[in-house]
């Protein structure tokens, strides 16, 4: 169990520090109910929702790059009244926790939203996507709309950018966790159409940036962060955790292989400290092959060290291992 | 949609730039695509293509359950290579039953999209195919369609000939272009159609739109296409939508 908002009326705990990032698996988890096992994962984020509903984005949408993606949706959606209406009752019965992601447009539409939510069941918290370019003024005003008006917790994204900067702001008005980060912008060639594309990136290459991130928040945040950016293995998602996440979010990966984020998502959640000995490898982790076809042999013990040699040396210079962690950020 | 695997059991280089892999399905289900549906692939670990590969049926041999993938000559395929796959991406192509004339539109693309209707039309319905072949389409090796199969030529994209003819022939119409062209063509296609036929018949003429899909479940959004009231993903409703539907220009 992991506690990812502050302590109190407005706490938000998970089973699995795992989470499916904003935007990965649309308004509901189904369409992945084959793919992966959703209740090995901790909650899932919502599609970007606004009050008024919003249509696709005109042109060229996916630019693949090497090493990632450019996508620029225009943030789709049908308006927060008719997705609850449509996906109500899913969320009031899905396995995984429900957070709704919310854009931050004018303080109307704001105020609606948050009224709305409040009323709805089966949503777990509210993440609240801060615009790139948006003034720490304009944040608080925001974040402190939801806030007043809403009881569920409530989990600020942060740009990439000027995330700690944000941070502070987000701390002052009271959030209860903080997402780092949004995806950073950029622009790239689309091969097809020839023309410059702008839109948010993706990619393995996000973390380094988003792992600096984390880090200088983690030094003066005193609330849960949720890492998100570039994850796509067990060890980037555990470098989080040591940078000062409680828990992380995966994006991407989802799409471009999907048994991966089950993976990571069983490797957090402690469930290799019970590994049965001698367990062939797919039991635990999906997609590694096929073994139930293979005959069962039982466990080798493992062999004895020689003996006559110093206890020390058999398991390595303890010397080598004693250099104290550098704090990097 | 399910994950699996397969392996590719022969490579047949058929020109002009493309190459047919016959591919052995693990998975049974996904084995059994039908027209218009496709698979999302991964040959290798290395997230170098980042997206998965957009591979698309031509066929399918029921008997042995392999399918034919069509692809462009861009990456090397060897046989015994093991493919991580993701599927069935999309709808079925609403073939009309009993359809006995049927005219596919390559718009300046590669028919790759069109051809398991094809070959579904004409084993399983008989149905009469006439196919264009228009711009760059023309350097598809159409030796390697069945004989029965008429293919007319054009060096541009939306004039061929007995174009008014031939929309009052076809019971039914698939056309796919590239997705940059898509709204200008098929508004264009859609205008003369309606110029040939006084009354356009439900569900008549389609587009097939090959978007990039990054997710393959309508999760991204990012394959939206325009609806009049509401908007649909390609991979999930699509590929191929009825024209007299979606929001042209």
């Amino acid at each position: 169990m992991i506690e990812i908002a502050r302590p109190g009326k407005q706490s938000l705990i998970i089973e699995n520090p795992v989470m499916i990032a904003s935007g990965m698996m649309g308004f509901e988890p189904s369409p992945y109910r084959d793919l992966i096992k959703l209740e090995k994962l901790g909650a899932m984020v919502t599609a970007p929702l606004t009050w008024k509903a919003r249509g696709p984005a005109h042109g060229t949408r996916v630019v693949p790059f090497p090493g990632g993606l450019l996508l620029h949706t225009g943030l789709p959606n049908p308006g927060l009244t008719r997705v609850i209406r449509h996906y109500g009752k899913i969320w009031r019965t899905s396995e995984l926790p429900i957070i709704v992601h919310l854009i931050a447009t004018n303080r109307d539409d704001l105020r609606h939203c948050a009224e709305v939510l409040d009323e709805a069941e089966g949503i777990a918290g509210i993440e609240l996507g801060l615009a790139d370019q948006v003034e720490p003024r304009e944040a608080l005003t925001s974040i402190g709309i939801l806030r007043d008006r809403s009881q569920l917790p409530l989990l600020i994204k942060l740009p990439l950018y000027n995330a700690p900067e944000l941070a502070r702001t987000a701390i002052d008005a009271g959030a209860d966790a903080l997402v780092v980060a949004s995806p950073p912008r950029g622009a790239e060639r689309d091969p097809l159409s020839g023309q410059l594309i702008g839109g948010r990136l993706y990619g393995a290459w996000l973390k380094p940036l988003v792992l600096r991130a984390v880090g200088q928040i983690a030094e003066f945040a005193n609330m849960p962060i949720i890492a998100c950016g570039g994850i796509h293995t067990a060890d980037d998602a555990r470098d989080y955790i040591s940078a000062g996440a409680k828990a992380v979010q995966i994006d991407t990966l989802l799409w471009v292989q999907p048994s991966l984020v089950e993976i990571i998502a069983r490797n957090l959640g402690g469930l290799e400290l019970t590994r049965e000995i001698g367990a062939l490898a797919d039991e635990w982790e999906p997609g590694l092959g096929k073994t139930q076809m293979m005959k069962r042999q039982r466990p080798v013990p493992p062999t004895q060290p020689p003996t006559g040699l110093p206890e020390r040396l058999a398991w390595g210079d303890e010397d080598t291992e004693s250099a104290e962690p550098t704090d990097e950020f | 949609m399910r994950e699996t695997q397969g392996i590719i059991e022969r490579v047949r280089q058929i020109g002009g730039g493309w190459q047919q892999l016959e591919l052995t399905v693990e998975d049974a289900g996904i084995a059994q695509l039908k027209p218009g549906q496709t698979l999302l692939t991964r040959t290798d670990a290395s997230l170098d293509p980042y997206l998965r590969d957009h591979w698309i049926p031509v066929n399918r041999d029921s008997e042995d359950g392999t399918l034919m993938i069509e692809r462009p000559l861009t990456r090397r395929h060897s046989p015994g290579d093991v493919v991580n796959m993701i599927g069935p991406v999309g709808s079925a192509f609403p073939l009309r039953p009993n359809i006995r004339h049927l005219l596919l539109l390559a718009l300046d693309y590669a028919p790759a999209r069109l051809l398991h209707l094809m070959n579904h039309a004409l084993a399983t319905q008989q149905a009469s195919v006439t196919l264009i072949l228009t711009g760059m389409a023309r350097e598809y090796p159409v030796s390697n369609l069945p004989p029965v199969v008429e293919v007319i030529t054009s060096p541009e994209p939306m004039m061929w000939p007995d174009q008014k003819q031939l929309f009052g022939w076809a019971d039914q119409i698939f056309a796919v272009t590239s997705p940059i062209f898509s709204d200008d063509y098929f508004t264009t296609l859609y205008d003369a159609s309606r110029l040939a036929r006084h009354a356009l018949p439900a569900e008549f003429l389609y587009g097939v739109y090959d978007l990039p899909l990054p997710c393959g479940t309508g999760a991204c959004m990012a394959c939206l296409v325009r609806y009049k009231h509401d908007h649909r993903a390609a991979c999930v409703d699509g590929a191929a939508f009825d024209l007299a539907q979606v929001r042209l220009r």
